[in-house]
């Protein structure tokens, strides 16, 4: 154990060491302190802002001349109230006004005096927000700054000490936030910017006491153990990171220099760690290059394990599940919609668009009055639109609307594109007459062309059908028949007249190879370049193709 | 001693123009990696879209501090006692508190300064700026271009039709159009502005299509006194729509600009807004 260091007095530029210290501290920080901010806008910068507002405090603090420790904290004060970004920044901006408040003329600042700023940038801290929020960075400097007088008022004179103090109380207060603030509990977090204030207070004592000053101090390479996972899934929990992958691996060899692979790792991206000794050296890095990392690892000696996962995909489906899942408990609709689907793919797509209920079938399956009147009173609001989606389904539908107590509109939509046209069109700001003409309007505006095999042979206006043969169906008109579904298909779009049209989207049935969709698609858009193409697993029975021209 | 106005970068006014109608502009920042650009100032319009679109970095805002506001507020001090500050919403930025707290501390010394939320950002805000800035032209006292903002404010309708849903997501501003998240088909999202906050209109499939919704939109109010088109990166999208609309409301004042970086950080390419405002009851 290292000697205890003990500090009565701080000059003006000790001061603005510990500050530089402490804000060095934050910016190695600051991806795992974006990580967390979801209060009050969770756009994932307040470690950003909190950085950048130091890095304000510490440009004013290098040009004014050691004149005292409160002068030294005047100029600190002027940079943050000039540089302050983002909520927190503002905050923090006012903490630091609050203490060179306190401090005001003082040559040095002894142990009262630190705890005066303390206590003075708390309540500044409080009077800079309108209308101050429990379980932020407020309560965290609040109770840190109790901790600190209690120290005091006990005797203690020593400014290391009653940091030690401070820096326990702020985490413990900050492990406090989730309860105090339903939405950080919601998201599994603590405050961001209490983490930020932490991690100051933290960077203060660590310099005070002379620590080195790298994260994490205490991984060992030979094995991954706890540690390393609990600080590269902190670096993960990372929001929006800059690049695309996490890169991850262990160099044996001979007179490694764990020091120079970093710098040469720090030049490639971010969240780097690097940590070993001259015989193992393990790396941790995001990069959009991950092989320019690779190949410093083989230069400086062989690679033992390698990791590379493509991160922003990860990130990009883990939020929007969330969100969507999140925001659709939340809060239903005061109109629900209602739409028959044969299919696991189509009840997927459906679900995903936001409609409420999904009534298995379809075509070869008509569901019945009751199974749509479950489905309607299964609802959570009184006013439900139903989709039927097929013309043989619409009697039932309408059916269903004289059984219940609930407002149920039938929008006789006869075709699955034209189900999905009218869901993505329901507008809960307007009432059930409106949405009822709007989604009418939209199904209208959609073409459907439906591709399966004949169940018999059949002679519809001219066109001469033998069974087992493909045939198109053009917005319910037997239109041709052909020998493979993707030919029916592709001669079936070319045929329709979709004036102003612009994208088709492809939905493959269960027994439709994805590639024969991709292939289709691919000839679609070779024959018609006006159109975008979009292939949708629609995994219905029945149909190889159900496409819609919109 | 004239009342003066201030807003914000996000009203998206060209300074020379903003300079000639005597209203000063606080810039917010558009930040890539730790590189902070104030707005209108030290990034131009065109290499912001093109690092948004080609670069690795996405970029985040950050709102005016409260010292820059005092450096704004205080050389207008010289000159009168009184500033209106009209600023973009509450809900979407930290400006306008910055602004209040700027506020406070000249109030304390004696200047009157109003500070208001537009609850509306961009082509609004420039609306309602440039109706405050025509009172106080006109010699209008404080009180009144208070009234004057606060009537417009009230009748402005926003409405925004996005490529992706993507930068408002990710800029944490979705609100309640997050409801639109996590389709498995590629849609336009139509958006509005209400009480300040992003919310969902209505999702389409095609940009024509949603270009005939947001006309239909448009025609649908009675009433227009002016419609403002503002675009992020697609002009000619916003020309058709604006010379479509003038054939059936030529009498009403409609006029194309561009969405700045902030406003783009948040929209992402391909942005097409419609700031309509709707005359006295």
């Amino acid at each position: 154990m290292a000697t205890r260091v003990t500090i009565e007095t701080l000059s003006g530029g000790q001061l603005r060491e510990m500050f530089a210290a402490a804000a060095a501290w934050l910016q190695k920080h600051a991806d795992s302190v974006n990580a967390i901010n979801v209060f009050p806008v969770p756009d994932g910068d307040t470690g950003t802002n909190m950085h950048l507002t130091m890095r304000a405090v510490m440009e004013e603090a290098q040009s004014c001349p050691d004149e005292g420790a409160g002068k030294m904290m005047s100029c600190m004060s002027h940079g943050a109230l000039m540089g302050a970004r983002g909520n927190s920044g503002v905050i923090l901006s006012q903490i630091v006004r609050g203490m060179a408040r306190a401090l005001a003329e003082a040559e040095s600042i002894d142990a009262a005096a630190w705890v005066r700023g303390m206590e003075e940038g708390a309540g500044a801290a409080y009077q800079a927000v309108t209308k101050p929020v429990e379980g932020t960075i407020l309560t965290v400097m609040r109770e840190a700054s109790d901790a600190a007088r209690k120290a005091l008022d006990s005797g203690s004179r020593d400014i290391v000490g009653i940091l030690e103090t401070t820096v326990e109380a702020a985490s413990e207060s900050l492990e406090r936030t989730p309860t105090l603030l339903p939405v950080l509990a919601e998201a599994g977090v603590v405050d961001a910017g209490g983490k930020g204030l932490l991690v100051l207070l933290d960077g203060m004592v660590r310099h005070l006491r002379g620590e080195p000053m790298e994260i994490p101090a205490s991984v060992s390479a030979g094995e991954v153990g706890q540690e390393w996972l609990t600080v590269t899934s902190q670096l993960h929990e990372q929001e929006a990171s800059l690049y695309g992958y996490c890169t991850e691996f262990l160099i044996g060899g001979a007179g490694l220099e764990p020091d120079g692979v970093r710098e040469q790792m720090l030049l490639l991206g971010d969240s780097v760690l690097v940590v070993g000794d001259d015989r193992l050296v393990r790396v941790h890095l995001h990069t959009d290059d991950p092989g320019a990392a690779l190949s410093h690892g083989t230069k400086a000696g062989s690679l033992l394990q390698v990791k590379v996962d493509n991160i922003r995909q990860q990130a990009d489906r883990f939020l929007e599940m969330h969100e969507a899942q999140a925001d659709v408990d939340a809060q239903p609709g005061a109109i629900s919609t209602v739409a028959v689907a044969a299919g696991k793919g189509m009840a997927t797509v459906f679900r995903s668009v936001g409609c409420t209920k999904i009534v298995p079938g379809g075509p070869t399956m008509n569901p019945s009055t009751r199974d749509i009147l479950d489905a309607v009173e299964a609802c959570p609001s009184d006013d439900v639109i139903v989709l039927p989606n097929d013309k043989n389904i619409v009697m039932a539908a309408k059916q269903a609307a004289g059984l219940t107590q609930k407002r149920l509109r039938v929008v006789e939509t006869n075709s699955i594109p034209q189900g999905i046209a009218a869901v993505l069109a329901l507008n809960q700001d307007m009432d059930l007459e409106g949405n009822v003409a709007v989604m009418e309007e939209a199904r209208q505006g959609v073409h459907t062309v439906e591709v399966c095999r004949a169940v018999r042979s059949t002679s519809v206006g001219g066109v001469q059908v033998r069974e087992g043969q493909i045939i198109a169906i053009a917005d319910d008109e037997l239109k041709l028949a052909a020998d493979t579904a993707e030919e029916g298909a592709l001669r079936a779009v070319q045929d329709i007249e979709a004036v102003g049209a612009s994208l088709v989207t492809l939905y493959h049935g269960a027994d439709t190879r994805k590639a024969d969709a991709e292939s289709l698609a691919d000839r679609i858009h070779a024959a018609l370049p006006q159109y975008e193409v979009e292939i949708v697993d629609g995994g219905q029975p029945h149909y190889n193709y159900i496409i819609s021209l919109e | 001693m004239a009342v003066r106005i201030v807003t914000d970068s996000t009203a998206d006014l060209p300074l020379e123009f903003a300079h000639n109608l005597g209203i000063t502009i606080v810039p917010l920042s558009v930040i890539f990696g730790d590189e902070a650009f104030r707005e209108g100032i030290e990034i131009s319009h065109d290499l912001f879209y093109d690092k948004l679109i080609h670069g690795n970095v996405l970029p985040t805002t950050s709102a005016p501090s409260v010292g820059d506001f005092l450096e704004a507020y205080e050389p207008l001090l010289k000159q009168t006692n009184e500033i209106v500050s009209i600023h973009l919403s509450s809900k979407l930025s930290a400006t306008y508190g910055n602004a209040c707290q700027a506020a406070q501390i000249l109030t304390d010394r004696g200047a009157r300064i109003e500070v208001i939320d537009s609850r509306v950002v961009s082509l609004g805000l420039t609306i309602a700026t440039m109706a405050a800035a025509r009172v106080a032209r006109e010699g209008g006292k404080i009180d009144q271009i208070k009234a004057t903002v606060e009537s417009v404010v009230q009748r402005l309708r926003i409405y925004i039709l996005l490529d992706t849903l993507e930068y408002v997501r990710r800029g944490g501003r979705i609100g309640r159009a997050r409801a639109f998240l996590g389709g498995m088909l590629r849609v336009k999202p139509l958006l509005s502005l209400q009480d300040g906050e992003v919310h969902p209109w209505e999702r389409v499939r095609t940009k024509a299509r949603a270009l005939d919704r947001l006309f239909q939109i448009a025609t649908s109010y009675p009433n227009l006194r002016e419609v403002a088109i503002g675009y992020s990166t697609n002009p000619q999208d916003a020309h058709d729509f604006q010379q479509r609309l003038a054939e059936v409301m030529p009498d009403v004042n409609i006029w194309v600009g561009r969405f700045g970086p902030v406003i783009g950080t948040h929209g992402g390419p391909g942005v097409l807004g419609l700031g309509l405002l709707e005359g006295e009851k």
